[in-house]
């Protein structure tokens, strides 16, 4: 029965494949969009299957690497995974036809749908793969379907640099990756996910390789240069698969890796875990606050959202180690549930984000303005995501952040070392500082670009989307609302699949008689509200415009809510406030002001171009021994000559 | 669910009702007689709300559906908190941890900030990016303090505030210094001195203040009735813990315990307002840091027991 | 011609500058250190002529010059990039008169608002509402555009959220930094100038204690200079006591009323409370003495309308002295308040250069260091029975402003008390002319609470009233502001503002 749905699920990804290549330029968007949709079904069908019931399915093929034909494993982890995946698949997929269309004269759409069919598949490869050659290989098509669909937009220069730096990330990402595997591979002589069980000393240089590798991938601190340079430049279907999904399986990796599986015990992974993750949120949530580009302001958020998950598993590992099952298990789920948060809010931020982006035709938010009142649905979904973003009761991402924090206060009561207590409250403490940070964010970003007044001739002109792409923005918003309300039962039903000897309860808050009391008081309120309305009227009278004319300039920007926070972490961005005053007597009368701010990304200008620099400089070097001249080619050869000869003497 | 928290529900329920509007009466009116003012009546606060919801809405045409009903959600989210939170000395009707608290209070704060942003004025806006400010150092402060009162008394429910007598042998300095912090958190959450000044009418000088500006009739009562209730949550919060070291038998002295001590501190915040000056918006993160400080240190002390 | 509207010495006569000279002239005047009194236009013999009014410091007289415009001129060259002091006075004249300052840095209408025809210039000839409708639309006023992404601008005003008068503040800011302010008056501008050129003069001093009501008694007594020393008639010693025991008393009350406005804005309400109340004491000695708190009605031309009898003057005395050692015993409740000075040190400072190049007066030019006082300049027989002097700081920020203020509330109580106890006669006879001089001018100069306030009254060749110009000290000091919160914080502004406390009806004539 496995095999067979297996077996359509690949014959939908080949069809949807060959649709757009066969048929006329961009004719095949919608059969494609319907096979991969159909596929998803089946990977939903497949997941719960395997939730169900764990199954190893082993291809029997010619083509084997390193003597290791490709095999796929199907449990619980990998069902809830693959849930994710079809999820998120199908939002895009029911978005992205309409999408491409508005790309139509700047996009090859046959490559966009082509890569796309691919990258499903390959992260399902990533996520099923049993042993380290498939998942090296799935890992390897992963990464080259998703550059191809960051080129997507590649007549733009900008895009093709953004393309580059990402695929540079991936190399790095499968280079520690395939190295961490080899050592492994060199411990226990297997390349089979279960048969590795590595601890003590041995362990820690390979779950460091590891544990790099995949941070890349996830997008943290210091190597998420790559997630807010490659999601402006990549169509919104794509942002949205790659933050909501693709980032994940490197999550997927560490949680089957370090959690499930047991491969690797090494504590200082766990801690590096924490430590990466801590700086990632917050790292993150700060640029996340100053980014006036739509999208890189949510790949910026998505940054913050992969350090909290990774902080979970880091915790969730300590938790473990010190013998505290109950609590690891509470927080595995809360990594767990906020990959399922994350992805779905994420989902409908970037697809919502790129129907702003074509309907207005403009991603800067200081350019935006008032699309509310044009764009209700897409608010609406807007505001459930961010909801969901900020972590606001009822909805999923609050489930997250109160499994993980939590958590850390049952670690802290439970710990019997003072440090130990103290980190735990210390973690606390910063997590509430990025919740703060990013519910600052979710205000400026949905106050500037939906509220307010249009502030550009474009935002005026902007119209709600087509009904596919709302119905894609849509579902995963509406999602993250029922997952919420659901989260005691999802959580029982995780603690379940993690541990069937002795499922505990972990939600323990009373969500059922909070959200009766909330729909009941909140209910009461709005009809009284309603009453009165009726009653009396509401009377719209036009804004104050204190004697003059009123104008989109007066009311609050991006860069101004901005300011004071920027100020106050000021160091990091190296943020500044530069004042111009001209004219013929600047000092008592300018003519002309002009404020520019400054603010850096610390990272790139810092540490990044000038490694790039060295990098260049060492490459210049080399260069110039190949500069063509027969002089210094004979030089070289004979300066190598003498040197082998004097160490073949010195060994001899 | 025993006669206990049926009677604890009740009283809980009317106490939210009416302390708001006393609490807010008794401030102001201390308030003018510390500066020679014969001032309102007590009960003003409640003839306010009532003036208010009799009153039409005018709204500015720029407003939108979140500024119409962003005032039933956020105090929707007071209400919650009022009902997991102990402050009336007697158990919350619902039992809940630190962390809910904490987010319903960061809902509302949403909901307000989106619908002062939802105003289109240049007024609300600031606002909102002023209370966001804030919030940065109040959230963790609050989840930091709550978290070191929760080591102290062994268990992450609110509840265990009134429940169990301290036994765990913690340092006594961590619920002075937890109070010490949420005080602070109290004073900028409910618009005090020297954080804001409560009664003046410049917009330029608001916090949160400056994202009401735009509401009137029933919604600006809810508004207002919220805030008075924030008061009283956060004073009835404070109150537990300073009680929690005296060991009260029965429930009804607990209580009226708490309602003193509440009245108590209703006086202390007139007597701030009244004799300190409000601090320049750029000393403020100094003096919320000092709350983060407190609340560090009490969680360092709560760490160290045992 | 030099002359002491002080203490009289004779008629003032017009020393005429050709209007190519003026520029000259006037660079090297206020190069030698003395002041720009006023600037503006008039009838002349044969088209308009600008009138400029100054004082001289180190003798303490002042000099009148007239420089006639050609005519049919209706532009002359800007003395603003010379002179910028000068920028709101030609700003006035270009609205009032029609006639164009050309190279002025800043020319836009000052007092006329859109709802004015372009054309329409109500001081230079006589307006109906009929010939006014006919007329052109005037283009909006635009407000300086700050460039730069993400600035927005925070328009407040001219409603206000207090019991204030109207102006409109256009903040340009960046988050919470003013990067720019700009200040629109003339909301309620009466067009009194023109309407006491209409009235009776013997009724003017109604008018122009309404010209900025809470300078009621400053502006009755320059007007009464003014007009006296138009007929060279000389006011009675005690009546020139009395004049000055009014204003200062309306200085301490004014003072003391800002330092409340300044405790308000600091949200120090136990601040407020004690010199409030210390206000309303202070205005008690005011309505002892003249029977009304804001000493409306009495200080007239010629005579003063009502002389207390001698206990009256005993307790008044008596009065104003303890109110001056409560003042003394409370202000340390803001001046010596570490979190008050905290606030206020530093904050919206005016550097000496720029308040000597906008030619500020009162408490705000001293203190930034600009020394400048009507009463130790032009010589006042009264003033120098006492020894006193008056406060001058260099920081130019609120602080030196609200300590220059509450200091000389201190000084002018006990100059008050001082004169009060010297007045001798409970009755000065009324030596009012019965008609005026013809082509006359007098000019009357006090300082008021603000700082320096100018009347100039001109006769027609009939002995009629044909030109009234006052010149309110906030006039002067406007642009300060502005640049004062510049580079400030928003919520900075109101507590700036009030450290000045300007008059927004005293622009508004």
């Amino acid at each position: 029965m496995h095999l067979e749905i297996l077996i359509f699920i690949i014959c939908t990804w080949v069809l949807a494949g060959l649709v757009p290549i066969l048929a006329p330029q961009n004719k095949g968007d919608s059969t494609s969009a319907a096979l991969l949709i159909t596929s998803s079904i089946g990977i939903m069908l497949v997941a719960g299957a395997a939730i169900n019931r764990s199954f190893l399915v082993t291809v029997h093929t010619q083509f084997c690497l390193a003597g290791i034909g490709p095999a796929f494993r199907f449990d619980w982890l990998c069902g809830w995974f693959l849930g994710v995946v079809a999820i998120c698949t199908i939002a895009v997929a029911l978005y992205a036809p309409s999408y491409m269309r508005h790309l139509r004269h700047e996009a090859n759409a046959r490559i966009f749908w082509v890569s796309l069919v691919i990258l499903v598949a390959a992260m399902c490869g990533v996520i099923t793969a049993a042993n380290a050659i498939t998942f090296v290989v799935c890992w390897e098509a992963m990464a080259v379907s998703s550059a191809m669909l960051v080129f997507t937009n590649h007549k733009e220069r900008t895009t093709r640099t953004t393309g580059l730096i990402y695929l540079a990330a991936t190399r790095i990402s499968t280079l520690f990756v395939a190295g961490s595997f080899f050592w492994l591979h060199a411990i226990t002589h297997s390349w089979d996910f279960t048969a590795w069980h590595v601890t003590g000393s041995l362990a820690m240089w390979p779950a460091i390789l590891l544990v790099i590798g995949l941070v890349v991938k996830a997008g943290c601190w210091p190597f998420h240069l790559w997630l807010p340079a490659a999601h402006p430049a990549a169509p919104a279907p794509v942002s949205a698969l790659m933050s909501g999904v693709m980032v994940k399986t490197a999550i997927y990796t560490l949680i089957r890796i370090f959690l499930v599986d047991h491969a690797i015990q090494s504590p200082v992974a766990s801690y590096v875990l924490v430590i990466f993750g801590l700086i990632t949120a917050f790292w993150g949530v700060i640029f996340t606050f100053l980014q006036r580009d739509l999208k890189r302001l949510l790949a910026y958020s998505t940054v913050e959202n992969v350090g909290v998950i990774t902080c979970a598993i880091g915790v969730s590992l300590i938790a473990t180690q010190m013998g505290l099952a109950q609590i690891g298990m509470s927080l595995e789920i809360a990594a767990l549930f906020g990959v399922l948060s994350h992805a779905l809010f994420k989902s409908t931020l970037f697809l919502a984000a790129g129907a702003v982006d074509i309907t207005a035709d403009c991603h800067d938010i200081d350019k935006l303005g008032g699309l509310g009142r044009r764009m209700p649905h897409t608010m609406l979904c807007t505001l459930t995501a961010g909801a969901s973003f900020c972590a606001l009761p009822p909805l999923a991402g609050f489930a997250t952040e109160w499994l993980l924090l939590h958590g850390c206060l049952q670690l802290a009561l439970a710990s019997h070392q003072p440090s130990l207590r103290m980190g735990a409250l210390l973690l606390l403490g910063w997590l509430a500082l990025v919740g703060a940070l990013s519910m600052a964010t979710c205000i400026r970003f949905i106050g500037v670009v939906f509220l307010g007044r249009a502030r550009s001739l474009k935002a005026e002109r902007a119209r709600e989307c087509g009904p596919t792409m709302r119905v894609g923005i849509a579902i995963p918003a509406v999602l993250s609302v029922a997952a919420g309300l659901l989260a005691p039962v999802i959580t029982r039903f995780l603690a379940g699949l993690i541990c069937p000897a002795h499922p505990t309860l972990f939600w323990t808050l009373p969500t059922g008689q909070l959200v009766i009391l909330m729909f009941a008081g909140g209910g009461i309120m709005a009809m009284w509200l309603a009453y009165r309305d009726k009653g009396m009227p509401l009377l719209s009278v036009p804004a104050w415009a204190c004697g003059g004319g009123i104008s989109a300039r007066m009311q609050t920007t991006g860069e101004s809510f901005a300011q004071p926070l920027a100020r106050l972490f000021g160091a990091i961005y190296r943020y500044d406030i530069e004042v111009r005053f001209d004219g013929s007597n600047a000092r008592l009368f300018p003519d002309h002001i002009e404020v520019e701010t400054h603010a850096d990304a610390t990272m790139e200008s810092r540490v990044y171009i000038p490694l790039l620099r060295v990098i260049q400089r060492i490459g210049d070097l080399i260069a110039q021994l190949q500069a063509g001249s027969i002089h210094a080619y004979l030089v070289t050869m004979f300066a190598t000559l003498l040197l082998l000869l004097a160490a073949a003497g010195y060994y001899r | 669910m025993s006669r206990i928290s049926l009677v604890g529900l009740a009283v809980t329920v009317l106490e939210s009702i009416i302390m708001p509007f006393l609490l807010v009466g008794i401030l102001r009116s201390c308030r003018s007689r510390l500066q020679k003012r014969r001032g309102p009546r007590v009960v003003q606060p409640l003839y306010d709300f009532l003036r208010l919801a009799r009153k039409q809405t005018v709204l500015s045409d720029e407003t939108g559906p979140i500024f119409k009903n962003a005032p039933v959600v956020s105090l929707t989210a007071y209400g919650l908190v009022a009902l997991v939170v102990p402050w009336a000395g007697l158990p919350a009707p619902i039992s809940a941890d630190l962390i809910l608290f904490v987010f319903l209070l960061a809902a509302a704060r949403m909901a307000t900030g989106l619908a002062a942003m939802d105003t289109s004025t240049a007024f609300g806006g600031m606002g909102a990016s002023r209370e966001s400010a804030l919030s940065i150092f109040v959230e963790p402060t609050l989840v930091l303090a709550l978290s070191a009162v929760a080591i102290y008394q062994g268990s992450p429910w609110l509840n265990a505030l009134i429940a169990t007598p301290v036994s765990t042998g913690g340092s006594a300095y961590v619920l002075p210094l937890a109070v010490a912090a949420i005080w602070i958190c109290a004073a900028a959450e409910t618009a005090r001195m020297p954080i804001e000044d409560p009664v003046t009418h410049l917009e330029l000088t608001m916090i949160h203040e400056a994202q009401l500006l735009e509401y009137s009739g029933p919604r600006l009562a809810l508004m207002e009735y919220q805030a008075g209730l924030k008061l009283t949550v956060y004073y009835g919060l404070i109150a537990q813990m300073l009680i929690n070291e005296i060991v009260i038998k029965t429930p009804i002295t607990r209580w009226a315990a708490t309602t003193t001590i509440m009245f108590c501190l209703v006086v202390l915040a007139a007597i701030i307002d009244t004799v300190l000056v409000r601090l320049h918006w750029r000393k403020l993160p100094d003096l919320l840091a000092f709350g983060l400080a407190f609340s560090l240190v009490a969680c360092l002390l709560a760490a160290l027991k045992g | 011609m030099n002359t002491q509207p002080g203490v009289f010495t004779g008629a003032l006569k017009m020393d005429e500058v050709p209007i190519m000279q003026l520029r000259a002239r006037l660079k090297s005047e206020i190069g030698d250190g003395n002041r720009l009194g006023l600037l503006t236009a008039a009838d002349g013999a044969d088209g308009h002529q600008l009138l400029t009014l100054i004082i001289q410091t180190q003798s303490g007289g002042v000099s009148l010059l007239n420089s006639p415009l050609p005519h049919d001129a209706v532009s002359y060259a800007s003395l603003t990039p010379d002179l910028p002091q000068a920028h709101w006075f030609e700003r006035e004249i270009a609205d009032l008169w029609g006639i164009r300052p050309v190279g002025h840095p800043r020319l836009k209408s000052l007092v006329m608002h859109d709802s004015y025809p372009t054309d329409l210039f109500p001081l230079a000839e006589h307006v109906t509402a009929a010939t006014a409708r006919k007329r052109s639309r005037r283009a909006p006023y635009r407000f300086t555009v700050v460039q730069g992404n993400g600035v927005f601008e925070v328009p407040v005003g001219p409603v206000h959220a207090g019991i204030i008068e109207p102006g409109h503040f256009r903040f340009s800011c960046l988050g919470e930094v003013i990067e720019n302010l700009e200040i629109r008056l003339g909301f309620v501008h009466r067009g009194l100038e023109e309407r006491l050129t209409r009235c009776d003069w013997r009724m003017m001093n109604y008018l122009v204690e309404a010209a900025s009501s809470d300078t009621a008694a400053a502006n009755a007594t320059a007007h009464a200079f003014a007009m006296e020393n138009l007929c060279s008639v000389p006011a009675a010693p005690d009546v020139r006591k009395m004049r000055y025991a009014c204003i200062e008393i309306e200085r301490a009350a004014c003072h003391i009323g800002d330092l409340v406005g300044i405790c308000t804005d600091l949200g120090f309400g136990a601040g407020g409370t004690a010199f409030s109340a210390l206000r309303g004491d202070v205005l008690g000695v005011a309505e002892l003495l003249t029977g009304t708190r804001f000493m409306t009605s009495v200080i007239v031309p010629f005579a003063h309308k009502y002389m207390p009898a001698k206990p009256l003057l005993i307790e008044a005395t008596r009065r104003l002295r303890t109110c001056s050692s409560q003042l003394r015993s409370i202000l340390p409740l803001l001046l010596n308040n570490g979190a008050a000075i905290e606030r206020m040190e530093g904050m919206g400072d005016i550097k000496t250069s720029l308040a000597r190049d906008f030619g500020l007066v009162g408490p705000a030019g001293r203190a930034s260091g600009i020394a400048y006082d009507v009463r130790k300049v032009i010589a006042q027989p009264e003033y120098e029975q006492v020894e006193w002097q008056p406060p001058t700081y260099f920081e130019g920020d609120v602080f030196a402003r609200t300590r220059v203020r509450a200091e000389e509330a201190i000084v002018a109580m006990e100059l008050a008390a001082d004169m009060v106890s010297r007045i001798t006669s409970s009755h000065e006879p009324d030596s009012s002319p019965a008609t005026l001089p013809a082509n006359s001018v007098g000019v009357g100069i006090v300082e008021a609470w603000r700082g320096e306030l100018i009347h100039l009254v001109m006769t027609d060749s009939h002995g009629r009233v044909s030109r009234y110009k006052i010149k309110d000290p906030s006039f002067n000091n406007w642009t300060a502001l502005s640049i004062a919160v510049r580079g400030r914080l928003l919520s900075d502004f109101p507590l700036c503002n009030k450290s000045f406390g300007l008059s927004y009806s005293g622009t508004d004539l």
